[in-house]
């Protein structure tokens, strides 16, 4: 049996771009529009390509936002091409953003938005230590259902405590906004 | 520049000499002025005519300036300075050979200018007049014989004259005078050029023990080791010393051994070597071809394994020569399909290379869907994209196959080489506004393809406007790089005095080859042929023109001029529509380069302007050969109809077997019409010299009767040239625009109309259209996004 394939990570930059966008297009269900991608060059922290053999096949992006007073790490994208599945790959695209994340001590959990159908993807993100924080109705409005996750990491479980389940309605929480 | 003796008093004199320096200074407008001033006083000296003549020249009255110091030569034979001042100006016209002949007047007459012997014996060199060179330079060492650049400049003009026993001696004091100079020493890289030179000095002269001795005692100061063992097994090789001469190939591939070029010349020295004792991917790919059957089978097999494993996309470059081997190709298919299970990598090598497998043996719809699966496996590789659209291309779907190369393009923006694919796909799907755009791109700001002598992109232009019967633009492209090849030649004028101060006269030599030889490139036969053909087509129109005007009209004919008058409307259009959108350049820069092509079109009013102007390129034109027979046809085909309409039999004998020469499986029935056009004229031809015709009469019913009995017409084009052949048989007219290049333009374009080859309105302006804004918008929000950054 061969060696286990590597990821070397490259910076998405304005120059491959269209690259990103590709791998984005065909890996997750949402559309996005032109202006989500240009505004992903403004997160290149902690954003990142995943090539295997020089040829992009995955990518991740996460921002830095501030919840509670907290800093905590937000998982815009992260997919890897069909082709490319089950070499583990996902692993290492996760992995690298971890590193990068750990490396600034103020940040301590990771979060993202899973669709509640999306069975292979909570597998995968338990695996890697991510825990459902909150179930949250009506969160998509072109998917069906259209109900989400939010999965939740803690970075340092052995002195943080551990995050209370709970449940939200975004089409309620948009009522009450426009009321 | 030495003042003038006679009849001129002490103030006379010191103003002549002020006007001199005026010259010097290049101040013209004064120096014209006070040329003026001083002949009021003098009006019989035709120095200062002289004078006054340059300065005419330089204030843009050019005729005139050379016509008053022709006048002042003649009045005044015996003046150096008038003889010089006539030589500078045939010099700034850059008529270097009646230059050199005033010039060397002028120093026969007692000028004592070193410098302007140098300068003269420069410009000689530039006319290729060895033999003069070799007399002056001889002078000018006489003179000062201690500089040891006038000893070097000697020995190169004694080498260029075959005179290698006084080059060996010269060299011998050229050698003692560098070890006297203390001051300035030798540099390194300097002597291992002259020494170098010494050893190719030696092969030249045919001395072969010289330069073996040379090779041997020179080793030390030698820095280039590739150029010194190049040298070493050109002089075993001609000595007959095969053994030694394998050794040395053997050195160059220790320093290059990428370079295919040195296992050749290994295998001239010694047919017998087993170039498989060198175990790298050039050797092992291209030794492929020895061998058969299941030798092959495995060993490709191997050979194709760490590609896959390693996975390098290169690979089918290193195996593309197989294809010439069709009994391979099965093994080779079905090598690549054996990966097509393995892992997704080796998926999608084996997917791309099957795709290059089916364009190569030109299966280009089963070629574009292999790599649609490539795509649609891995969409980031930019690689398929151009594979995709080399395919489209084939296909003739130009706007589709621009469309994948603007997607490799968009994957990654920093790649230069896609963006030059990109736009030449652009301009073959007739989009040259688009195609400036993205030329920018990679240009440094305020620069443009035309100073940059960008031949590839002027030839693309050229060939698009052409395509749309847009002749004015068209015509300038064509003529741009026509200069710009007079211009490269014109640049040399440096490099001699560089090459004798810096020892490098091996490259001067290496120049001069290739300067000689500039015309038989591909651009440039590409180029005489499309200009040719652009000139016929304006010579058409012009004929046309003149056939309604002629003639009192009946009412069909009042017909035909309003056709006309619309026709000419429509061009007008055309026209605002490329000077507006045509052109990303500024106005400034579309007049200083004729793009709209006024000037050009100004100069080419009448029928005999434009044969003229055919004639300048048909004459360089026909002189020509390049390596690739296709290239050559599709220019040579163009001299055909011109020559025979210009009655130049000896040209058409020599053009016919031009075309022999350059016949193809793809070219011999477009070429057999040619042939059967020309022998057809010579056959009717009566006039002077018949005897050197009457070798190539033949009866061209039985010519061409055998011609077809062994071709296959395969296409609707095939059967259109026999037709064409019928017609010439039969004396009747056809449509000669009608073939090859000008169907596919036909297809393209359904509506265009058959008759009439000019004034095409492009039906894919919408489509065009939208692919400009598409660039525009993306060029935008990139901006912003970089700003934001």
């Amino acid at each position: 049996m061969e060696q286990k394939p590597k990821l070397t990570f490259g910076d998405i930059n304005f120059k491959n771009l269209e690259q990103f966008k590709v791998i984005t297009q065909k890996t997750l269900p949402v559309t996005y529009s032109e202006n989500f991608y240009y505004k992903i060059l403004t997160y290149t922290d902690f954003s990142a390509l995943g090539y295997y053999n020089d040829i992009a096949v995955g990518a991740i992006t996460a921002r830095i936002e501030d919840k509670d007073g907290k800093k905590t790490a937000y998982i815009m994208t992260f997919g890897v091409l069909d082709a490319y599945r089950r070499f583990g790959f996902g692993t290492q695209l996760l992995n690298e953003l971890i590193n990068r994340i750990r490396s600034h001590q103020e940040i301590r959990t990771i979060y993202l938005h899973m669709w509640v159908s999306n069975e292979i993807g909570f597998q995968f993100y338990c695996k890697h230590g991510f825990e459902k924080t909150t179930y949250k109705k009506n969160y998509y409005t072109d998917i069906d259902p259209p109900h989400c996750y939010i999965l939740t990491k803690r970075l340092y479980p052995d002195v943080d405590p551990p995050i209370p389940y709970t449940e939200e309605d975004a089409e309620k929480e948009q009522e009450i906004a426009q009321q | 520049m030495k003042p003038a003796q006679n009849s001129l008093n002490n103030k006379q004199s010191s103003e002549f000499k002020a006007l001199v320096k005026l010259l010097d200074a290049k101040d013209y407008k004064k120096g014209l002025r006070n040329t003026e001033k001083l002949l009021e006083q003098v009006p019989d000296n035709w120095e200062v005519v002289s004078l006054k003549a340059i300065f005419m020249y330089y204030n843009d009255e050019q005729q005139k300036g050379l016509e008053l110091a022709k006048q002042a030569v003649f009045k005044n034979l015996g003046s150096d300075f008038c003889w010089h001042i006539y030589g500078l100006i045939y010099k700034a016209q850059k008529n270097y050979i009646e230059a050199v002949k005033c010039f060397l007047q002028a120093i026969k007459k007692g000028e004592e200018n070193i410098q302007l012997e140098r300068d003269t014996a420069n410009l000689q060199i530039h006319t290729r007049d060895f033999e003069g060179n070799a007399q002056l330079r001889h002078k000018i060492l006489t003179k000062k014989s201690n500089m040891i650049v006038n000893w070097i400049a000697f020995i190169f003009s004694q080498h260029l004259i075959g005179n290698y026993e006084i080059a060996f001696k010269a060299i011998n004091s050229a050698e003692q005078l560098i070890q006297k100079d203390q001051q300035n020493p030798i540099k390194k890289v300097e002597m291992n050029e002259f020494k170098l030179y010494q050893i190719q000095l030696a092969i030249d002269a045919k001395d072969y023990q010289k330069a073996k001795q040379n090779i041997i005692t020179f080793k030390n100061d030698i820095t280039d080791m590739v150029a010194y063992y190049e040298l070493q097994y050109d002089l075993f090789m001609k000595l007959g010393s095969n053994q030694e001469a394998v050794e040395s190939a053997k050195h160059l591939l220790e320093l290059q051994p990428q370079n295919w070029k040195y296992y050749v010349l290994l295998k001239k020295a010694n047919p017998q070597f087993d170039l498989s004792v060198y175990d790298n991917t050039l050797v092992q790919g291209q030794l492929l071809a020895e061998l058969n059957g299941d030798k092959f089978r495995e060993s490709f097999l191997k050979f194709i394994d760490p590609f896959f494993q390693k996975s390098l996309p290169s690979l089918f470059r290193e195996i593309k020569h197989l294809y010439r081997q069709k009994e391979k190709l099965d093994v080779i298919k079905e090598a690549f399909e054996s990966y097509l299970t393995s892992g997704p990598i080796q998926k999608l090598w084996a997917l791309m290379l099957l795709a290059q497998h089916h364009y190569q043996i030109k299966q280009y719809a089963k070629s574009l869907e292999l790599v649609e699966e490539a795509i649609a496996h891995t969409p980031t590789l930019h690689e398929l994209y151009l594979i995709k659209a080399k395919a489209l291309h084939k296909q003739e779907k130009f706007k589709e196959a621009y469309e994948a190369t603007d997607r490799a393009r968009q994957l990654d923006l920093a790649d230069r080489y896609l963006n030059n694919k990109t736009i030449k796909y652009a301009l073959r799907a007739n989009m040259v506004y688009l195609s400036q755009e993205l030329l920018r791109m990679f240009l440094r700001d305020g620069s443009n393809p035309y100073e940059l002598q960008m031949i590839w992109f002027e030839l693309g232009v050229g060939r698009t406007f052409l395509r749309l019967n847009y002749l004015g633009p068209a015509l300038t492209q064509f003529y741009l790089i026509f200069k710009h090849y007079q211009e490269m030649y014109d640049d040399q004028l440096d490099f001699y005095q560089f090459s004798i101060r810096k020892y490098t006269l091996r490259s001067l030599l290496q120049m001069f080859d290739a300067m000689d030889n500039r015309y038989s490139a591909k651009y440039f036969i590409e180029t005489a042929g499309l200009m040719i053909e652009g000139l016929n087509r304006l010579k058409l129109k012009l004929q046309d023109n003149n056939k309604v005007e002629q003639k009192k009209l009946t009412p069909k004919e009042k017909k035909q001029l309003q056709k006309l008058q619309q026709k000419q409307e429509e061009e007008k259009q055309l026209r605002e529509q490329f000077s507006i959108e045509g052109h990303i350049y500024s106005i400034e820069l579309q007049k200083k380069f004729d793009l709209s092509g006024e000037y050009l079109l100004s100069k080419l009013k009448t029928e005999q302007d434009i044969i003229k102007m055919q004639n300048q390129f048909a004459q360089v034109l026909i002189h020509t050969n390049y390596n690739n027979k296709e290239i050559n046809f599709q220019a040579f085909k163009q001299l055909v109809s011109f020559y025979i309409q210009q009655n130049r039999p000896l040209l058409c004998v020599k053009l016919l077997n031009k075309l022999r020469n350059n016949q193809t499986e793809t070219n011999q029935i477009v070429n057999h019409k040619y042939q059967l056009m020309i022998i057809q004229y010579l056959n009717q031809y009566k006039g002077p010299l018949l005897q050197y015709i009457q070798e190539y009469q033949q009866d061209l019913n039985k010519f061409d009767a055998d011609f077809w009995k062994s071709v296959e017409i395969k296409s609707q084009l095939d059967k259109t040239i026999k037709l064409h052949c019928e017609h010439i048989l039969q004396n009747k007219p056809f449509n000669i625009q009608l073939e090859s290049n000008e169907l596919d333009f036909l297809q393209e374009y359904p509506t265009a109309k058959t008759t009439n080859p000019f004034y095409t309105n492009d039906p894919n302006l919408e489509w065009q259209n939208n692919q400009i804004s598409q660039f525009q918008s993306s060029q935008s929000t990139q901006s912003v996004s970089q700003q934001q950054q």
